[in-house]
Parts: structure tokens; C-alpha cells; sequence
């Protein structure tokens, strides 16, 4: 008898086919390069530590990248036509379809931040929001598309950029609570000691609600397109 | 050979306008082809018994209905092998069969072993580590079929038309004791070893026969087309025996016959006597259309027929 799958195996293949597919994605350099940076340069906060806005940017938009466009790509239907129907099942292929891109946003996140910690050291606010944002990234960028199409990618990336806006109306908690791509970026300023419109125990405790409520949506979607 | 009931199913309705639900039983060994183009149910048929999609009603049971465990995955034991699938760019044969195998449960050391098994069985040695998408039409079905087998599994459905190099290794499959259902639109497509065909219309699977009933019934329905130049008036045509249905089309005859051979050796004389050549000789197979209207018009409802006409004509 042929012992239990190759768990394992199989989630690196699927690591290495998502690697594949978002190298080769045309929206890649502006998930990663246009996008941070527009947000950084142009709109107006010169002031963000770079470090901070990196971590925040490697969080959301490294998982992005990642998942934008997987779910019709060939390299997924392919896996999924060889794993069903064996032993290893799809769910063996979600799994690491949502770990991988939250290992390569938060891993990254967190090695920025150990470079330069605040002051008091790291919060669990930020590790809580760290991992749960870029749980949040991987689902709200598979919702998004999957419901919007490009009009998803456009709508993800200008929630992006909009967490490093200064209007007024932007530092307000009812603009930010529902943007989960701005989480990590503000809970790293509460925790340098600047003002924030919420204290971070909020922006944890909506990081946890966001990441794993979206992540349930997320998980009906490619169960479904498998 | 051992004839268990590998997937049957209860009450399978696979379109709404279904007129009868399907029972059916798929025997270790076996080998039955779903008979019907995209717009039958026949496709749909294979998607659903391979568990890609849901019927309208009715349920699919690894195993006996009879006999069933209610919490079975049919899902577990069958594999599925796409007619038309994207590919992506790239990537090896051999990096697929390795996921197919890791994913079947293969122990590291003992894939590559598997993998190059697999490669020798299906001829695939030379494409071993080509890219898929390089490779031909035929070549890039042998790879789905390669995935899909290299987990042995106990139910094999494909969307055919499948290349002939994949009929022997289907006939081995079911010598291993798998039961294997092969999707096809025409009856040329129908693997050799075939046991039972599923023929469908756009609704249901009509009739379900043995392959030799199916033989029987195409032979009396394939046509033969014939050519001469110049031109054979028709009274000549009609003169030659054993022929029937005789339709003018261009340049020559198509008509149904009694056998191959001495019809073709007749023709030959026929020509020759008229001062005729053959310019074409074709065999036509029936259309699926055909093969149904023939088929079902032989049905019998099984209800004797008590009230015949004259018996209830009073009028004389």
C-alpha cells in the first residue's frame, strides 16, 4: 500500500507555479514598484519612515502579486486536474495557495521591521496585524478580482495608496476601518508613538475579523474554481 | 477477472429535460464509451461520473447502490482526463507525472521509478523532459493520461476522442481490473475493447447496448459512396445486387449494403462492363442520428400489443 501524499511536494509546487505565474504577470511591476511608490512620493507623507512603509507595502502587495490572476491561470488548472481525484484532494492545493503568499508578504514584513524596531519594541498588535493583513491581502485580492475583475486590481491598489493620504478625512477611523491595505502602516505609527486615528488594539482586532472572515469568502472562491 | 462494482449510479438526471433517470453500473474491468457530441448528454455524462459536475438529481456511489457506505468520496478513486486542456508554459512532462505522483501518494525515493514507468507505458520516453506545450495535440493527451493513471485509479473517465495509442493502454487498465468510461462523438472513436455503449441525444443516455449490437447496427446502416466517370445512369446502378437505398449525389451513388466485399468486386465489374472508372470508393458510418433513430425505432415498450387496429375497427 502507497503511503499518505506528498503534502509537502505538493505545496511546493504549487509555490513555485504561483512564483511562475506572477513573474510573468503584466500587473506585476505596478503591484509592486508603481503602486508603493506612487503612494509614497505623491501623496504628501514624506515624513513615513521608509522602513515603515516598506514593511506595509511588502504585507499587502508581494501576496497581491502573488494572487492576482491565479485563480484563471493555466498553471492552477493544470495542478488542480492532477490533484483531483488522488489522495491528496484540493485541498491540499488551497492550502498552500493562501500560506504561500502570507509566508512571502509577512516574512519579508517583519525581517523590515526587525531592521529597525520602534522604540519600545514590537507591539503584538503589529505581529497580530502583520499576518492578518497579509491573510486580508491574499483574500480581498482573490474577492476583488474575482468579482470585479481589473476594476478589483484598480479598487485593491488605490486602498493601497490611499493609507498614506494626510486629508483630513483620510486620518478618520471611519475611512480607515475599511481599508485593511492600510493596517500595517498605522499600527506601525501607533506603535513609533504617533498620533493614529484608532489605538492599535483596534486595527489588531479588525486585522483578525478582516483576514479571517475574508479568508472563508476566499476559500469558497477556489474551492469553487477549481 | 473480478467484477465488482466499482461506480453506479441512483436516479441520475443530467439535464432538466431529461426524460428518464439513468441507473447504471460501471463493473471492475469494463470498458464503456458514452456515444454522443457536445450538444448530447454524453460529454456531461463523463463530468458528472468523474465528479468535475453536479447532476440535476440522483447521486453517484463508489460501489454497489445496494451495498452503498453512505459517507464514500466517490471523487477518491476516479480519474478524470480533460479532452482540451491549457497547459502551462515550460514546464516538463516529467515535472508534471512527478506532481501526479507525490500527489498519489508516491514516497520520494520511489517517484522516479514511478514517473519513468509511466513515461515507458505510455511511450512518452523521448518527451520525458520536454515541455508540454511543445509537443503535439496527440502527445499532450498521452501527458493528461499519464497524470491521471499514475495514481491507478479504480474509475478512468475520458473526453475523447483519444488517440489510438491510448486504446491498448486502456485495455490494460482494464485488464488491471479498473473500469474505464471513454466519452466520444462519433462511433469511429470507440476504443477496441470496449464493452458497453452509452448512446445519447441531447436530453439522455437513450440506449445503453453491447458493443457487438452496436457493430450490428452500424454495418447495417454504413453507407457506401461510389464514383464513376463518366457519369453510370441510374437503371445501371439499380441493376447490381445486394444494394439498397440507392441516393444520387455528386458525381456517383451512395447506397446501404449487404456486405462489403462482393459488393466492391461487383461495382469493380459493373464499371468495367459500362466502360467506367471508379474515381472514389468511400465507406460512410452512420451519424450518431442516425444509429439513435435505428436503434430507438427497434424499441419494443415490452407491452404486448392487445387492441391491434382491425380488431377495434367496427366502421366494416
Amino acid at each position: 500500500m502507497r503511503r499518505r501524499p506528498g503534502y509537502f511536494r505538493v505545496a511546493a509546487a504549487v509555490s513555485a507555479a504561483m512564483l511562475r505565474h506572477s513573474a510573468r504577470n503584466p500587473f506585476l511591476p505596478w503591484i509592486l514598484l508603481a503602486a508603493p511608490l506612487t503612494a509614497w512620493i505623491l501623496v504628501g507623507r514624506m515624513e513615513i519612515p521608509i522602513h515603515s512603509f516598506l514593511a506595509s507595502a511588502f504585507t499587502w502587495c508581494i501576496p497581491t502579486a502573488l494572487v492576482s490572476g491565479w485563480l484563471e491561470s493555466a498553471e492552477r488548472e493544470r495542478i488542480a486536474l492532477i490533484i483531483r481525484g488522488t489522495r491528496a484532494d484540493s485541498k491540499s492545493m488551497h492550502i498552500p495557495e493562501i500560506l504561500f503568499p502570507l509566508a512571502a508578504g509577512s516574512v519579508p514584513a517583519i525581517s523590515m521591521i526587525l531592521s529597525s524596531p520602534p522604540s519600545g519594541g514590537i507591539p503584538w498588535q503589529l505581529w497580530t496585524v502583520i499576518f492578518s493583513s497579509s491573510l486580508t491581502a491574499v483574500s480581498a485580492s482573490l474577492l476583488l478580482e474575482r468579482h470585479l475583475g481589473t476594476g478589483g486590481y484598480l479598487l485593491n491598489l488605490m486602498g493601497f495608496m490611499a493609507q498614506a493620504s494626510r486629508s483630513s478625512w483620510a486620518e478618520s477611523w471611519i475611512f480607515q476601518l475599511p481599508v485593511p491595505q492600510g493596517y500595517t502602516l498605522w499600527t506601525l505609527e501607533w506603535s513609533r508613538g504617533r498620533a493614529t486615528a484608532l489605538h492599535g488594539d483596534f486595527y489588531a482586532f479588525f486585522s483578525v475579523i478582516a483576514g479571517v472572515g475574508l479568508t472563508v469568502l476566499a476559500a469558497k472562491i477556489l474551492n469553487a474554481s477549481r | 477477472m473480478n467484477s465488482a462494482v466499482l461506480l453506479s449510479t441512483s436516479e441520475l438526471v443530467i439535464r432538466k429535460d431529461s426524460r428518464k433517470p439513468l441507473d447504471l453500473a460501471l463493473l471492475s474491468g469494463s470498458m464503456l464509451a458514452a456515444l454522443g457530441d457536445e450538444t448530447t448528454v454524453a460529454p456531461e455524462l463523463g463530468r458528472i461520473l468523474a465528479g468535475r459536475s453536479g447532476p440535476v438529481s440522483g447521486r453517484i456511489l463508489p460501489g454497489d447502490v445496494s451495498t452503498i457506505k453512505e459517507k464514500a468520496d466517490p471523487g477518491m478513486t476516479v480519474g478524470y482526463v480533460p479532452g482540451e486542456t491549457r497547459w502551462p508554459k515550460r514546464i516538463s512532462v516529467r515535472a508534471h507525472l512527478e506532481l501526479a505522483a507525490a500527489a498519489a501518494g508516491y514516497p520520494v525515493r520511489k517517484t522516479t521509478e514511478a514517473v519513468n514507468g509511466m513515461l515507458e507505458w505510455c511511450s512518452l520516453e523521448d518527451s520525458g523532459e520536454r515541455s508540454v506545450t511543445g509537443l503535439p495535440r496527440e502527445k499532450q493527451y498521452l501527458v493528461s493520461f499519464a497524470t491521471t493513471c499514475i495514481s491507478v485509479p479504480k474509475v478512468l473517465v475520458l473526453q475523447g476522442p483519444c488517440p489510438t495509442e491510448v486504446h491498448e493502454l486502456l485495455e490494460d487498465l482494464c485488464e488491471y481490473g479498473s473500469a474505464v468510461v471513454v466519452c466520444v462523438p462519433g462511433i469511429e472513436h470507440i476504443p477496441r475493447g470496449t464493452d458497453r455503449v452509452a448512446v445519447c441525444d441531447g436530453s439522455d443516455v437513450r440506449k445503453i447496448l453491447r458493443f457487438e449490437e452496436l457493430a450490428e447496427a452500424s454495418s447495417a446502416l454504413t453507407r457506401l459512396r461510389v464514383g464513376f466517370l463518366p457519369a453510370l445512369p441510374r437503371e445501371v446502378m439499380e441493376s447490381l445486387t445486394g444494394i439498397r437505398n440507392i441516393i444520387a449525389v455528386e458525381k456517383g451513388y451512395e447506397f446501404l449494403y449487404a456486405s462489403l466485399s462482393p459488393t466492391v468486386t461487383n461495382l469493380v465489374n459493373l464499371a468495367r462492363a459500362n466502360s467506367r472508372s471508379i474515381v472514389s470508393l468511400e465507406v460512410r458510418p452512420p451519424t450518431n442520428a442516425e444509429l439513435l433513430e435505428y436503434l430507438t425505432g427497434k424499441e419494443d415498450t415490452g407491452e404486448a400489443n392487445l387492441f391491434c387496429e382491425e380488431d377495434l375497427d367496427t366502421s366494416g
